[in-house]
């Protein structure tokens, strides 16, 4: 083949993908459009939300999702990295609907929870993957996703040890299917135990694996709890580097047993989630009243509302479960203890940590 | 390439964190400088 062929071949791929795209971003729009008027709707009908729009968006994102796998185009929609986008974007506009104030307190308590319950929580998972027999490099993706920040730890953690791109895809699967039924029960639990919002938030930020589902689940429970929920999930993520660094360094010393080949500290500035520092500088602005609170609340707050709900609906969009058939069922019982620990191990951290004035 | 295809570009390069903070700010700065003053939910 010639290279003016090649570069035709190239140029065509790239047509085809910039319009799968477009497409698949109108779909997610249209979609969030849709679970909106549902939510309202049902509002305006029973007076009250008959589910509220991170559900509808989550199930609407499911349903097209088996609608496109069945007319087989699947690959196309996945092309576009919609969740993480438009996660991070609602999330940079929340920051603007918080003060300063409130993100240094909530975050310092925020990190002090983040580093009891992820160490106890990695730990505990790694002996449990242990005890099950798991492989030691899916061992250490499972370990990371459960205790800190699901997909992207996964991520992290893969990048350190070398994992293979099946134990990735794996624990991607089942990061967003173990999220999905806590965003939809953990709100509701926060509120049969009668816990504040705040404490409910600093549970679900504390819990739940992936941010997505944090934001969906805070926001199932009441605004304040989805701040709060926000702020401490964000805590989390802030530690990804120094545990992706920390488990690189342990793999080489420890289980490879080759020193020389240190990781650089680099990798926690590489491995930082920098959209963090969009949502400090976001609040920072706020709070100098450089916003105008009126605005904030007509149109940041909207926007941010939209940006989130295409997250949800990529959510059920993007989850494929073809990686989740192939690997047993002992991978699924480990994060499933796991969970169930991570869970219990969080609630008390938040009782402890938001439940006080201090 | 025109200024669309050319923004279109950057975009798809950029990290999702980085493009995050630039809509996400920019949305806010406009927000901020009242082009943006009430968006429907």
């Amino acid at each position: 083949m010639s290279r003016e062929d090649l570069n035709k071949e190239d140029r065509t791929t790239t047509r085809t993908w910039r319009l799968a795209a477009a497409l698949s971003f109108l779909l997610v729009i249209l979609l969030a459009v849709i679970a909106n008027r549902l939510a309202q709707t049902s509002k305006a009908w029973l007076g009250r939300e008959l589910l509220e729009y991170p559900l509808w968006a989550v199930m609407l994102g499911l349903a097209a999702n088996l609608a496109i796998s069945a007319a087989g185009v699947r690959s196309h929609v996945s092309a576009v990295k919609g969740t993480e986008f438009f996660l991070k974007t609602g999330l940079v506009l929340m920051g603007a609907t918080i003060n300063l104030a409130d993100v240094l307190r909530i975050g310092a308590k925020g990190l002090i929870q983040a580093v009891l319950v992820v160490t106890a929580v990695f730990f505990l998972t790694w002996h449990l993957a242990t005890w099950f027999r798991l492989d030691a490099k899916l061992r250490a993706l499972m370990a990371a996703s459960v205790a800190i920040c699901g997909v992207s730890a996964a991520i992290a953690a893969a990048g350190a040890v070398l994992a293979k791109k099946e134990h990735l895809a794996y624990v991607a699967t089942l990061v967003i299917v173990f999220a999905l039924p806590l965003m939809l029960l953990q709100p509701y639990a926060a509120k049969a135990l009668g816990l504040s919002a705040e404490v409910a938030g600093a549970w679900i930020g504390g819990n739940i694996d992936t941010t997505a589902a944090v934001v969906g689940a805070g926001a199932i429970h009441s605004e304040t709890a989805m701040k709060v929920a926000s702020v401490v999930k964000l805590s989390q993520n802030a530690l990804i580097g120094f545990a992706a660094f920390l488990l690189a360094l342990y793999w080489v010393v420890v289980i490879e047993r080759r020193p020389d080949q240190r990781p650089s500290p680099r990798e926690i500035w590489a491995r930082f989630p920098k959209f963090v520092l969009g949502f400090m500088i976001a609040s920072a602005l706020a709070t100098a009243g450089l916003l105008g609170p009126e605005h904030v609340e007509h149109a940041i707050v909207p926007l941010r509302n939209w940006f989130l709900t295409a997250a949800f609906v990529c959510i059920g969009l993007e989850l494929s479960f073809t990686a989740f058939t192939e690997a047993g069922w002992r991978p699924l019982a480990v994060y499933f203890l796991a969970t169930v620990a991570n869970t219990a191990l969080a609630l008390g951290a938040a009782w402890a940590l938001f439940g006080s004035t201090w | 390439m025109s200024m669309t295809g050319a923004l279109v570009r950057f975009a798809a390069e950029m990290s999702e964190d980085w493009l995050a903070i630039v809509i996400g700010l920019g949305l806010a700065a406009m927000v901020g400088a009242g082009l943006i003053t009430h968006v429907p939910w």
